[in-house]
């Protein structure tokens, strides 16, 4: 039977992910990504390959000036980097520009990731 | 309170009607022609859905109402009302808008904005005070404005699991000279926390 794919706006839902098979991740409605705590890519879904027509990922661009508008501050980045730390971060966000369509608007989901690091959800509206 | 909120709601809806209603009814808005890509009442319909405030729906009618058909309005258009007087809204002149990045100078900043950032703005280019930008950057909007002639609208909501979440919400409205380039942006930043102290005390 096939499993029912958890809703994007679940509180739970990088540890819902963290659960399934990569095969099923991979085959998700929305993008995924995980970065481990150094930030590096360890798993790239095939939606996200497919909808963002990129082979790599391309998340180095500046989470605070480039994608997160208004954090550009002492504060939050504080606050990003403590619950980080502590495995309880989950930021949801708009953002306008995919990689391959400028217009393109989408659902960003940023939630820490077992053991440390994060997941990222990119759902495109 | 009830018979507030009622009124609120009502107004709201009438509001929507009006703006949904298509060409049949009068309207005391100036004419729309369609856009470029015939989308524009999809791309109006895809926008309002996602404003959250009603601070950011009713900017936003303001400055629909005041476009010169495609071109989004100028200054002067908008100068009417108290419009712009908004605790929550700002206003940047685009200055040497060729430049890569582009520099935007405060023109005017809401008391709230203000009060957050704890210290008057107004006169001075955006990025003076680095690490403090309670703004947000600019320059991304002002290339989608630009480019489309539309606002451009970001949503955020961050909970760091130590208290209660932060939603922000920022809408940023373009203004065009006579000669159609963007001369201002004119933004709305809301925020809304109820973030609670050590002490138990709600604080924003």
């Amino acid at each position: 039977m096939e499993a029912k794919a958890p809703d994007f706006h679940d509180p739970a839902l990088a540890s819902i992910v963290e659960t399934l098979p990569p095969a099923v991740v991979d085959a998700l409605p929305y993008g995924a990504i995980r970065l481990d705590r150094e930030g590096r890519v360890t798993f790239y879904s095939e939606t996200e390959r497919r909808l963002s027509g990129y082979d790599q990922p391309t998340v180095a661009r500046s989470f605070f000036t480039e994608i997160a508008p208004c954090m550009d501050n002492a504060q939050f980045r504080g606050r990003i980097d403590k619950a980080l730390a502590a495995g309880t971060l989950d930021i949801t966000f708009s953002f306008v520009g995919d990689f391959n369509d400028p217009d393109r608007e989408l659902d960003v989901r940023v939630q820490s990731a077992a053991g440390g690091g994060c997941w990222i959800f990119l759902r495109r509206l | 309170m009830a018979l507030i909120l009622l009124c609120l709601v009502l107004s709201w809806l009438a509001v929507l009607a009006l703006l949904f209603s298509g060409g049949a009814r009068p309207s005391t808005a100036p004419m729309r022609q369609a856009g470029p890509e015939g989308n524009d009442n999809a791309d109006d319909h895809r926008l309002v859905s996602r404003l959250r405030s009603h601070r950011l729906l009713m900017a936003y009618l303001f400055w629909k109402a005041a476009r010169r058909g495609n071109r989004p309005p100028c200054l002067a258009d908008v100068q009417w009302q108290g419009a712009l007087d908004d605790p929550h809204m700002f206003t940047v002149a685009v200055e040497n808008p060729d430049l890569q990045p582009p520099r935007f100078r405060y023109t005017r900043i809401g008391s709230a904005l203000e009060q957050r950032l704890g210290r008057g703005l107004a006169g001075l280019p955006t990025g003076a005070h680095p690490g403090n930008d309670y703004v947000g950057s600019l320059e991304g909007a002002y290339r989608r404005c630009a480019r489309t002639l539309t606002p451009s609208y970001e949503y955020a909501n961050y909970n760091f699991g130590d208290g209660a979440p932060i939603t922000f919400e920022r809408l940023i409205l373009p203004l065009a000279g006579m000669n159609g380039r963007i001369t201002h942006l004119i933004g709305v930043v809301l925020f809304s926390e109820q973030e609670k102290r050590p002490n138990g005390s709600e604080g924003s």
